[in-house]
């Protein structure tokens, strides 16, 4: 029914009143609500988000409660995502690092995939083209190789050039 | 709590992050950042490799690296961007590694490269085959058959084969294949394609294609979806081409060229018997018939042959309208749907026509016979020509 709202608390104790549709773009919470036969007064728990990224999902879910189901995937057939994300998505995920990987976990917790592909796609299009060194850089990544494994991988990649 | 960063994230959301990154990082660059994501780029099994935009020094690379038996999708092009990519993977990787291949697909291959993942080619898991090219030939053909026991789709829009292919056996192809293009082929081989390429859709057998043309009964159990059905043939009788067609009821569009054809595929009588008890689903009928007769022919023979295309089957039911032209100097009977399908049409001019030729339609439209003509053969008698010099002609060609 449109409009109707639950109650979804995030793990710093913050409620929120979501309305049903939106909530159930979330297949964690839509199972949780048809599986587990709650009641709309009872608050459902969610461990692992708080107010923070719950907002942003929110945000997000809204933004998007009317576009068309994805379709389902499995691992077998997980299709590569188009790398174009709409302007409203890229302005959505300005966001700093931190947050980025918060929502990425948020929305594999909350199985929500077309969160859960935009945010992975941005954090693809951060690493495309980029050398080895410049991904440990915007990632602050330490480079953990030991002097004899860097010098195999050096000897990877100059091996063709040496033919 | 600390909040999370890329290398601390689980590794099935680094494999999604990893879906959407492009062969040259994730082999060349991602996978040297640290040893963590060194050890998930050569532990995930579920590459679908893209190699159309990469270049030769950076696919050699990738090559030396790739776990073969971790990769499950691949695209291979011979096309501009990437010349001789295939042969260089061939050179580079074991083809026979890649075991748990689903889907592949090598655009603009040559034959030898073709023939060499014919010989090494891993087809067990393979579901999936996108083939491009211009130079099919047995080989393909091989490939298909070693590959499609257990490969459930092919896409491939033309398959031609060629001359080479006259010994082949087309028995174990099943695929989707949905075109068919062959400039070789026996009646047997004819029937095993149809028996086989159960999803085929348009067949086409140009050239003079088909060898040792002797009469074969179509098999019983033969059953086949076609719809669009092309035959150019020399030496061919009206029961052999029948008995071509008769497994095809789905048949909605039928084209036939045969010349030096047996005299009885004049008879319109025997087509309608025909179509009407073997190709009801058939909505346009183009053929052109050239007959060469020991005798000569009259105006009235000419008339009877025409009356057989004058019923209201032809005319009204179907409203295929035909042509006769006959040569009494050559004995030669042509016989034609119109608009024709003859290309270049052979335009005589009505000067020319004198008591050797004579040519009757059934078209009531003359115009409309020639509405379909893109190719026009015009013999002006020299003579005729100089008088010509000053006046203009205008052709219209559709």
């Amino acid at each position: 029914m449109a409009g109707h709202k639950i109650k979804l608390q995030s793990n710093d104790g913050d409620i929120f009143d979501v309305e049903v549709e939106i909530a159930k773009l979330s297949i964690t919470i839509k199972t949780m609500l048809e599986d587990l036969s709650m009641n709309e007064e009872e608050i459902i728990p969610l461990p692992n988000i708080n107010s923070a990224i719950f907002k942003k999902v929110i945000q997000w879910t809204t933004h998007h409660k009317d576009d068309p189901p994805l379709p389902p995937e499995d691992d077998e057939n997980r299709e590569k995502n188009t790398n174009d994300i709409s302007s409203w998505d890229q302005e959505f995920l300005k966001v700093d690092q931190g947050t980025l990987f918060e929502l990425i976990l948020a929305a594999n917790y909350l199985d929500i995939k077309g969160l859960l592909d935009v945010t992975c796609t941005s954090v693809a299009n951060m690493i495309k083209g980029k050398t080895s060194e410049e991904i440990r850089q915007t990632f602050n990544i330490k480079n953990d190789f030991t002097p004899q494994e860097e010098e195999q991988i050096k000897k990877e990649n100059e091996w063709c050039e040496n033919k | 709590m600390s909040r999370p960063s890329l290398d601390t994230l689980p590794l099935e959301l680094l494999y999604r992050i990893i879906d959407n990154i492009d062969v040259r990082t994730i082999f060349l660059s991602f996978r040297n950042v640290c040893k963590r994501f060194n050890a998930i780029v050569d532990s995930y099994n579920l590459y679908k490799l893209d190699f159309r935009l990469i270049t030769k020094p950076d696919f050699d690379k990738v090559c030396r690296v790739i776990r073969p038996e971790n990769v499950i999708s691949m695209t291979l092009s011979d096309e501009d961007e990437t010349p001789g990519l295939i042969g260089l993977f061939i050179s580079l990787v074991d083809i026979r590694q890649f075991t748990r291949l689903q889907s592949l697909a090598l655009i603009q291959i040559d034959d030898t490269n073709l023939d060499r993942f014919v010989k090494n080619m891993v087809t067990t898991s393979l579901v999936s085959l996108s083939i491009d090219s211009t130079e099919f030939d047995h080989r393909t053909l091989a490939l298909f058959s070693s590959a499609t026991e257990k490969v459930d789709q092919i896409f491939m829009p033309t398959l031609e084969m060629n001359r080479s292919t006259k010994e082949h056996k087309c028995t174990s192809l099943k695929c989707f294949i949905k075109e068919l293009s062959v400039t070789d082929c026996t009646f047997e081989s004819y029937f095993d394609i149809l028996r086989n390429l159960i999803h085929l859709e348009k067949f086409v057998l140009n050239n003079n294609c088909l060898i040792n043309v002797v009469q074969t009964v179509p098999p019983s159990d033969l059953t086949s979806d076609l719809k669009s059905l092309i035959i150019e043939q020399d030496n061919m009788t009206i029961d052999m081409c029948q008995s071509m067609v008769s497994m095809t009821s789905s048949l909605r569009y039928f084209k036939i060229k045969v010349t030096y054809a047996g005299r009885s595929f004049y008879d319109g009588s025997k087509w309608e018997l025909f179509i009407q008890t073997k190709l009801c689903n058939l909505k346009t009928f183009e053929f052109y018939f050239e007959i060469y007769l020991n005798e000569n022919l009259s105006i009235d023979d000419l008339n009877s042959i025409m009356d057989s295309y004058r019923t209201p089957f032809w005319i009204q039911v179907k409203q295929w309208f035909v042509t006769c032209d006959y040569s009494k100097t050559m004995h030669l009977l042509t016989i034609y749907s119109t608009p024709s399908v003859q290309s270049p049409f052979r335009h005589i001019p009505e000067s020319e026509k004198n008591s050797e030729s004579i040519s009757i339609t059934t078209n009531p439209d003359k115009q409309a016979m020639k509405n379909h003509i893109s190719s026009l053969q015009v013999s002006l008698p020299s003579s005729k020509a100089r008088n010509t010099s000053k006046k203009v002609f205008y052709i219209m060609v559709s």
